[in-house]
Formats: structure tokens, C-alpha cells, sequence
């Protein structure tokens, strides 16, 4: 683990100083709270410019990086807005992928469309307006179906949840949800859904440790995971949060659905404890119809109860929990380091999976298959649009026009192509059975 | 009628033929949608989401005899007592779907779910002729 001495002779890990250049990016531009959280975050607030230099400089996962850029350039006003413009183009230069040769020019227009997005009024970063700078810089950073689709976060909702003694809290848990879809199957996100790897790879998480009278029990009976009580410490500015957390991970047997379910365990929870609500589901699911085959989901409700220090609840949702969800999406593609214990985890489940020859493969095989005839069908509707649109004009038209014809072998080319591709998900499934069969054969 | 005539008519000309086979189509199509559908609807009720909301046809006002019965969580096993989910109508669902549809919500009443875990529970809408109109999650417990 890399450390780096900060100016005031500060010694910071690599993952520490990650978490602070993303608390600083946050800070530069809401002043507001600084006035809330000044107790715990007892530094210096940078500059937005300085914020966002150090934010070029850090290998802050891209997706963190254009998120917060987009907040800040729609939060600043005025002059700061001016001032910011080239750090914000610097910033972006590094989120390019490197297979990538993009002209100073292009990277300008991006930094426009911010221009645009703050005409339509709002001083922050909304699901809309993500969606619009996704459209119109894709071109540029090769947004990954994860990216486009990531939506954090969602935190005005609530529900008048239970204290772990069942008394009620008085006020409302917040309610925060983040999620985003991927063309990965579900089980390709098992250990990043597994709590204990999340202080592997979030630079919020600091430790996940099992309990003295933790008693993990592994679930053999499916759905297959594993039940136990950690100690999670998160740390947000200068606070440390520990709670004793019950957890149960599981995944089905046919891979369509992993995910984990925590709760504060009661038999651990004590007054110290500064959250008396901390409950949710982190999962990666398959579901027909959405924007991609596997949607990652990750819900948490949650209640502060300390009322010696600030509400840090309310920070959850911009720094821990979003940060968590982006983390997954590179890990997930191998574009961050694997953590070893997952490596071994993934092995060791991969052999569980060849014991199973037969009937995992055909599910798979078959599950695959659905999904690309899912994919096939609503491209098709998408692909006839523009043809059935010339064609019902032609006819609808004052004049004879018999280039309708064209538009009807248009129509037919569009059925033609998407057909062979169903063929093609056929053959593949074909092939997958025949192989399945195959492997039955040869073990006996 | 000559061909010389013929081929001076335009194909709008001709609208209420192609419009009518193609209506015909059209209308076969969505009776065979319809159908399917309906099949369908006997077979699976409505899926809700996480947050107990999901769209029904089959409930109109009568919301009132609606029960959420069966609730079980995925997690960790447990089943809610009657009465711990309650479902309640929200209004017109609207585009796209159709003008009977109606946006349902279910509400949790954690008191009855204590002591039980916070988990994903799911279950059944059952409407007033015991019929499952909906299958249904809410998180639920802490």
C-alpha cells in the first residue's frame, strides 16, 4: 500500500488520500456543509480549482470523476464557473480511454455541454441531466452500459423503520438507492456484493471484521451463502462509524440473483452505536426488459442517533454509497485490481460449478439465450421505426411515390437480419446443449 | 375499369381497401395480444417492484378487499403475519398502460413485523375472490 506525505506532514495510504481528493471535489462546492460538518471535517476546504486538480491527478474511478464534475460545474456560479472551465477540461482529459485520440477541441464542446445542462436551471446534478451529458460526450469517453445507465442517488424517499429494541425512531430512515444496469451476468458481481470485500475496494469502507461471537455459518442448502455479524467501520472526513452489522449473503442456484441483506445485529448493538436504523440489500439480478440483461441494485435505510455529532446519514448517499456502486462497475470489468481473497472465492466457486457439469452449463446456456432474444426483439422495434415511417408517409403522400417499395424491402431487410441474428442465438444454444450432452456422456 | 384508369389511382385513393385489410390486420393482432394477455393475467398476476408498488386492471375501486397475504423473506426465511403489508390504491396508472389500470402501493406496518429481521419479503395480492392479482417485495423489518 502506497503512502504520500500531505503538505501539513500528514502520512495518507493511497486509499485514504483517494477518499479525501472525493470529500474535497464534494466540499469545494457546497459551502453549506462546511457550516454543517465543520466539527468533523477539521481541514482546510480547498478551492474548486485545487479540488479539481487533485481530482485530475488521483485515479478516482472515472465515473466518480464525471459526477462530480457535472455537480460542480452546476453548482458554481459566476466567475468561479470561468475559473473552473480548464481544471474541469483537465479533469476529463483523464477519464478518456487510453485506446482514444481526442482533439483539445472535442473535449471544449464537452465542456459546453455543461454550459447547456446548466441553462436548464437546476444548481445540481439530477438522473436527467446525466443522461444528457452521457448522450452527448459518449462519443468521447465510451461511456460502458454500467456508466450511462448509473443512477445515486436517490435520498429523499423514507419509511419509519424499527430501532433494533423495535421502538420507533421518531423521524423517518432515509431511504438511499443507487443502481445501474450491465450486459455481466449476475454472479460476475458475487464478490462485490459479498460485504466482507468491501473495504477491498471502496475507499470509504475501513474494516469488515467478523465478531467475536460472529458464528459464521456457511449455507450449504440453497440459495448458497453464508450467514455472520461483522463489525463494519466506515469513515466519512475525520469520523470513524462502526456498527455491528447481521449479514446474510446469498445466491441463488441458477445464478439469476446474488445479493446480501444486513441488519444492525441486536445482540451486538449498544448506545455507542451512532446509527439505531441500518438496514438494506446490495444485489445483482437478472431482469427481463431493462437496459442491459443484469440490473445491480444496492438499498439502505438509515437512521443517525447521535446527537453529539452531525448527521453524517446525510453524506452516505454522496460519498460511501455511490462511491461503493462505481467501484463495482471497474471492478467488475477488470479494470480495477482484484482483491486476493475474491480471486480464491471465485475459483473456489468456479470448481463448485464444473462438479455441477450438466445442469449448470444448459442453465446458463439457456439464460444466455433468453437474454439475447430479449435484446434481438426490442432492437428490431427500434430498427422498423425508420422504414415504417417512410413507408406509411409514401402511401399517406398527395402523389404517387413507388419508392414505398423500397421502404417494404427495408421493412423486410430489417426482419431478415434480425432473423438470422435469433438463427445465429439458436445455433449458439444448440451448440450449448450439444456440449452439455457431450460432458453428461463423458462422465458416465 | 381500364388499366390506363387504374393506374392512375393513387394508393390513397384506395385507403379504405388497404386501410380496411390492414385494420383487419391490425385488429387481429390485438385481439391475439389481448387474449394472450388475459391468458396470461390468469396465470401471472402483475409483478410489483422493491418499493410494494405495481399496476393492476383486475382491481378497479374495490382496493379495499385487496389482502397481501404469503409475505416470506428471501433472506432469512420469515413470514409476516396477516395484516403486516397493507395495499392501497395510488390512482391512474396511465401511459402505457391501459385507462383501467391503476398504480397500487403496498404500506408496511413495522410494528407487526417485529421481531422479525429486515429483509426482502415477498408475496401475494389476493383480491376479494381469493384471485392473486399481484405478486409483490417490500422491504420490510430492520
Amino acid at each position: 500500500m502506497g503512502m504520500r506525505v500531505e503538505p501539513g506532514g500528514q502520512t495518507l495510504t493511497d486509499k485514504e488520500r483517494r477518499r479525501q481528493v472525493i470529500e474535497d471535489a464534494l466540499l469545494a462546492f457546497r459551502p453549506e456543509l462546511r457550516e454543517t460538518f465543520g466539527s468533523v471535517i477539521r481541514r482546510d476546504v480547498l478551492s474548486p480549482q485545487d479540488a479539481l486538480a487533485n481530482l485530475e491527478a488521483s485515479d478516482v474511478v472515472p465515473l466518480i470523476k464525471h459526477r462530480a464534475v457535472v455537480d460542480g460545474y452546476l453548482r458554481s456560479r459566476g466567475r468561479t464557473r470561468t475559473d473552473i472551465r480548464v481544471p474541469v477540461n483537465r479533469v476529463l482529459r483523464t477519464t478518456i480511454p487510453e485506446d482514444r485520440t481526442i482533439p483539445d477541441t472535442r473535449l471544449d464542446d464537452a465542456v459546453r455541454v455543461l454550459d447547456e445542462l446548466t441553462a436548464a436551471g437546476d444548481s445540481r446534478l439530477q438522473q436527467s441531466y446525466w443522461v444528457k451529458w452521457v448522450g452527448a460526450t459518449t462519443d468521447i469517453f465510451n461511456f460502458s452500459t454500467a456508466e450511462e445507465t448509473f443512477q445515486a442517488c436517490n435520498d429523499s424517499g423514507g419509511a419509519p423503520k424499527l430501532t433494533p429494541k423495535g421502538e420507533p425512531t421518531g423521524t423517518e430512515s432515509r431511504l438511499i438507492v443507487a443502481d445501474f444496469w450491465s450486459d455481466l451476468p449476475p454472479s460476475a458481481f458475487a464478490p462485490y456484493v459479498d460485504p466482507r470485500n468491501w473495504p477491498t475496494y471502496s475507499t470509504f469502507w475501513e474494516e469488515m471484521t467478523e465478531l467475536p461471537a460472529g458464528s459464521f455459518q456457511a449455507k450449504v442448502d440453497p440459495p448458497k451463502g453464508y450467514d455472520c455479524c461483522f463489525s463494519e467501520t466506515v469513515k466519512i472526513f475525520t469520523e470513524r462509524l462502526t456498527v455491528p452489522l447481521q449479514i446474510a449473503y446469498r445466491e441463488l442456484p441458477d445464478q439469476s440473483r446474488v445479493w446480501a441483506r444486513f441488519n444492525i445485529s441486536r445482540g451486538h448493538y449498544t448506545s455507542a452505536v451512532p446509527v439505531n436504523v441500518d438496514t438494506g440489500t446490495v444485489s445483482a439480478e437478472s431482469i427481463p426488459g431493462g437496459p442491459a440483461p443484469t440490473r445491480v441494485r444496492a438499498t439502505k435505510y438509515l437512521h443517525w442517533s447521535d446527537s453529539g455529532r452531525p448527521d453524517l446519514t446525510a453524506l452516505a448517499c454522496d460519498l460511501g454509497w455511490s462511491e461503493l456502486m462505481a467501484e463495482m462497475i471497474y471492478a467488475s470489468l477488470g479494470k480495477v485490481p482484484v482483491p486476493h481473497n475474491v480471486v480464491a472465492a471465485d475459483q473456489a466457486a468456479m470448481a463448485g460449478q464444473t462438479a455441477e457439469t450438466g445442469k449448470t452449463t444448459v442453465d446458463d446456456a439457456v439464460g444466455r439465450f433468453m437474454d439475447d432474444v430479449m435484446r434481438e426483439w426490442k432492437k428490431s422495434v427500434n430498427d422498423y421505426a425508420p422504414p415504417l415511417n417512410h413507408l406509411v408517409r409514401r402511401f399517406t403522400g398527395s402523389t404517387w411515390n413507388l419508392r414505398w417499395v423500397n421502404d417494404l424491402l427495408d421493412v423486410g431487410k430489417v426482419t431478415a437480419d434480425h432473423s438470422g441474428n435469433v438463427a445465429s442465438h439458436v445455433r449458439r444454444l444448440a451448440d450449448a446443449l450439444q456440449r452439455a450432452d457431450d460432458g453428461k456422456d463423458d462422465d458416465g | 375499369m381500364g388499366d390506363e384508369k387504374f393506374a392512375e389511382i393513387r394508393p390513397r385513393d384506395l385507403a379504405v381497401v388497404w386501410g380496411r385489410a390492414f385494420g383487419q390486420l391490425v385488429d387481429l393482432w390485438t385481439s391475439g395480444y389481448k387474449s394472450l394477455i388475459e391468458t396470461g393475467s390468469g396465470e401471472n398476476p402483475a409483478i410489483g417492484d422493491e418499493g410494494g408498488r405495481f399496476v393492476s386492471s383486475a382491481v378497479s375501486s374495490a382496493a379495499s378487499g385487496l389482502e397481501a397475504r404469503n409475505m416470506k423473506g428471501d433472506s432469512f426465511g420469515e413470514v409476516l403475519p396477516d395484516g403486516a403489508v397493507t395495499v392501497h390504491e395510488i390512482g391512474p396508472a396511465g401511459p402505457p398502460h391501459g385507462p383501467d389500470a391503476m398504480l397500487m402501493n403496498c404500506k408496511v406496518n413495522e410494528s407487526l413485523v417485529w421481531p422479525r429481521p429486515g429483509d426482502i419479503y415477498r408475496g401475494q395480492v389476493f383480491d376479494a375472490h381469493e384471485k392473486v392479482i399481484a405478486e409483490i417485495s417490500v422491504d420490510a423489518g430492520s
